[in-house]
C-alpha cells in the first residue's frame, strides 16, 4: 500500500481502541498500538490524539518492513486505479472541506488576532513614547549630573589651591620666623661683637694711651738720661776743669 | 567495519579514528580504553561469527556512525530517564545501555510502558552484566570521559539523514501456550505475590510449584501480535514471592510459553525473517545458558549476550536487532 489511508478512516479509530482484530507484523507498529490502546483505556489519551500520533508515525515509517502488509490488513487490499483515483479525489475533497472548516474556524480567531495585534501596536506606540520621554529626562539628568560634577571638580580644585596656598603661606611664615630668629641671633651676636669691639677699642685705646705714656715716659727717661749724661759730662768737665 | 570481537589494541585504533562506537566487554578491558566517541557496557558473553563464547580479553564493537555524523551521548539516572525521548533527533535512533539490577534499570522498565514519544524513533539497547561466576558489578561507560557508572544509563542519540530510517526487529522463539492458564497481575512490578489465574486470585509461587512449571520458560504477553517475554528470576515459595527480570504489567494478559526443544533451530528458523545485515544485535544470556549456546553457532546471528534487551521497552529472552534502511 503506497498511500497511507486518510486519518478520517474508521479503521484508525478501531485500531487504537482495540476494536480491530488485525494481527500486526511490524514491531514498532505492534508496540505503538499496544501502548496507545492501554493509554486510551486508562483515560490518559484521547482517541483523536491517538489516531493523529499513530497516523503520523505510520507516514514516517511507511517504508519499514511489514508496514505495507499491516496497512493492507487493516484497510484492505489496494483498489483499482479508478478506485484509487476516487479515493484520492475523496481525500482531496475531504481535505478541502477540512480546509474550509479550518478557515471558517480560523477567521474569527484571525479577526481576534488582528484586534489583538492592533492593541499590541497601540501599547508598543505608548511604550515608545514613554521611552522617548524617559530618554529625554535621562539626558537632562545626565547633563545635570555632568554640571554638578564640573562644579564639584571646580570646588575641589579651589579647595586644593587654597590648601596649597595655605601651606605655602605657612611655609612662608615659618621661613620668616626662622629668618627672624636668625636675625635675632645675629643681632645678639653683633651686639656682643660691638661691645667686644668697643672693649677692644677701649683696650686698644688704653694700650695706645699706655704706649703713649710709655713713649712719653721713655722720652722723659731718655731726656732724663740725656740730662743725666749731660750732667755727668758737665760734672766731669767741671771736675776736669777744677782739677 | 564489521561488528565482531576485537583486541583491545584494535579497539584503541578505532577509537582514535573518531567514529561512534558501541562497545561491550569485561570491565578489565573497558577500563583501559582512552577517551573518545564511544559508549559501553560490561558483558563477557558473546555470539561471535563462529560460536557463542565467554571472553574477558576481547571487546565487541558495533560502529554506529561516522565521526562526522551528528550524535549526542548522554547520561541518565532514575530521575532524569524521562527526558530520554526529548533528547532524540527528529529522525534517527537511540542506543541505551542500562546497568543490571539497579534502580535506573527498573525505573526505565516501568516508565517505558507509558512513556510519551517512546516510539518516535527506535530505541534499542541492552542491560549490562558481568561474569556470572564473579563478584563483579555491571557497569556502563561514557567514552567521552572514559568514565564508568554502576547506577546510570548511558545513551547515544544518533541523527540519520532524511533519506534513511532505522527500524527494530525482534526474534522471540517463545510463544504463548494457549493451553496454559491466563495470568493477570494487580500492579506493574518486578516482584509479585498474588495474581489472577483464570480470574481467580492465587499465589503465583504456589501456582508454579503446584503445576511443576519449568521456570526457564518465560511468561508471554501478546502486544498486538508481538510476543513479549517476562523471564523468571527467582521463585521463593517459602515467602511466596516470584521475582522477574522484567516487570509484569497490570493491563496485560500473560501465559507461560510453550517449551522450546532446540534453541539454535528455533532462532535460525526465525532469523530468516529479519534484517541480517544489522547495525546492532543482542540476545539474552538466559537463551545463552538455557539453550546451551556456548561453543555453538547460530547462522546469521552474532552480537552481544546480555542481561536484558531494549526494543523500545525492556525485553527478556529475545534477540533484538537494529538496522538502517534507505527510503
Amino acid at each position: 500500500m503506497e498511500i497511507i489511508p486518510n486519518k478520517n478512516r474508521k479503521e484508525w479509530k478501531d485500531l487504537v481502541t482495540g476494536q480491530s482484530n488485525v494481527t500486526l507484523k511490524n514491531f514498532f507498529f505492534q508496540m505503538k498500538i499496544t501502548q496507545t490502546k492501554s493509554l486510551i483505556a486508562k483515560g490518559n489519551l484521547t482517541i483523536d490524539k491517538a489516531v493523529e500520533d499513530v497516523y503520523n508515525l505510520c507516514v514516517k515509517f511507511s517504508k519499514a518492513k511489514n508496514m505495507s502488509d499491516d496497512l493492507t490488513a487493516i484497510f484492505g487490499k489496494e483498489e483499482t486505479s479508478i478506485d484509487k483515483m476516487r479515493q484520492v479525489s475523496d481525500t482531496i475533497v475531504n481535505e478541502n472541506n477540512e480546509l474550509t472548516n479550518t478557515i471558517d474556524f480560523i477567521k474569527p480567531k484571525a479577526n481576534k488576532i488582528n484586534s489583538v495585534k492592533l492593541e499590541i501596536e497601540r501599547i508598543r506606540r505608548e511604550a515608545a513614547e514613554r521611552e522617548a520621554v524617559f530618554e529625554k529626562r535621562k539626558k537632562e539628568l545626565e547633563n545635570q549630573l555632568a554640571q554638578e560634577k564640573k562644579m564639584r571638580e571646580e570646588i575641589e580644585n579651589r579647595i586644593a589651591i587654597n590648601r596649597k596656598n595655605k601651606i605655602i603661606e605657612d611655609e612662608k611664615k615659618a621661613k620668616e620666623r626662622k629668618i627672624l630668629k636668625i636675625a635675632n641671633e645675629n643681632s645678639h651676636t653683633s651686639q656682643r661683637t660691638t661691645s667686644f669691639v668697643s672693649e677692644q677699642t677701649k683696650i686698644q685705646k688704653r694700650n695706645e694711651e699706655e704706649d703713649l705714656l710709655k713713649a712719653k715716659a721713655s722720652t722723659r727717661r731718655r731726656k732724663s738720661e740725656a740730662l743725666k749724661q749731660q750732667e755727668k759730662k758737665r760734672t766731669f768737665f767741671q771736675r776736669l776743669f777744677d782739677f | 567495519m564489521e561488528s565482531k570481537l576485537y583486541s583491545i589494541n584494535e579497539v584503541i585504533k578505532f577509537i582514535e579514528k573518531g567514529d561512534l562506537l558501541a562497545l561491550a566487554g569485561d570491565e578489565k578491558v573497558l577500563s583501559q580504553l582512552p577517551k573518545g566517541n564511544w559508549i559501553a557496557g560490561t558483558i563477557p558473553y558473546f555470539m561471535d561469527i563462529e560460536k557463542g563464547l565467554f571472553t574477558q580479553e576481547q571487546i565487541y564493537v558495533n560502529k554506529l556512525a561516522n565521526s562526522t555524523d551528528k550524535f549526542l551521548i548522554k547520561i541518565y539516572d532514575e530521575n532524569t530517564i524521562d527526558n530520554l525521548v526529548n533528547d532524540t533527533h527528529d529522525n534517527g535512533f537511540s542506543l541505551l545501555i542500562l546497568p543490571a539490577f539497579q534502580k535506573i534499570h527498573q525505573s526505565y522498565a516501568i516508565k517505558a510502558e507509558t512513556m510519551d514519544g517512546l516510539y518516535n524513533n527506535p530505541i534499542v539497547g541492552w542491560v549490562s552484566g558481568m561474569n556470572l561466576n564473579s563478584t563483579d558489578t555491571p557497569k556502563t561507560y561514557n567514552g567521552l570521559e572514559a568514565k564508568s557508572y554502576e547506577d546510570k544509563a548511558v545513551v547515544v542519540h544518533v541523527e540519520l539523514p532524511n533519506n534513511q530510517f532505522a527500524q527494530i526487529e525482534i526474534v522471540n522463539i517463545f510463544k504463548q501456550d494457549n493451553e496454559n492458564d491466563s495470568i493477570e497481575f494487580f500492579t506493574d512490578n518486578f516482584e509479585v505475590v498474588n495474581c489472577l489465574i483464570n480470574g481467580q486470585e492465587k499465589n503465583l509461587s504456589q501456582y508454579i510449584d503446584d503445576n511443576n512449571i519449568d521456570v526457564k520458560l518465560p511468561l508471554v504477553a501478546d502486544y498486538s501480535g508481538a510476543s513479549i517475554n517476562v523471564s523468571i528470576k527467582n521463585v521463593d515459595t517459602e515467602n511466596g514471592i516470584v521475582s522477574f527480570y522484567a516487570p509484569v504489567f497490570e493491563n496485560k494478559l500473560y501465559k507461560f510459553a510453550k517449551p522450546v526443544q532446540n534453541y539454535v533451530n528455533e532462532f535460525e528458523k526465525n532469523i530468516l525473517e529479519i534484517e541480517v545485515k544489522n547495525k546492532f544485535s543482542c540476545n539474552c544470556v538466559l537463551n545463552y545458558l538455557y539453550g546451551e549456546l556456548e561453543n555453538r553457532k547460530i547462522n546469521n546471528v552474532k552480537g552481544l549476550i546480555t542481561f536484558g534487551e531494549i526494543g523500545y521497552q525492556l525485553l527478556n529472552q529475545t534477540l533484538v536487532t537494529l538496522s538502517i534502511s534507505e527510503i
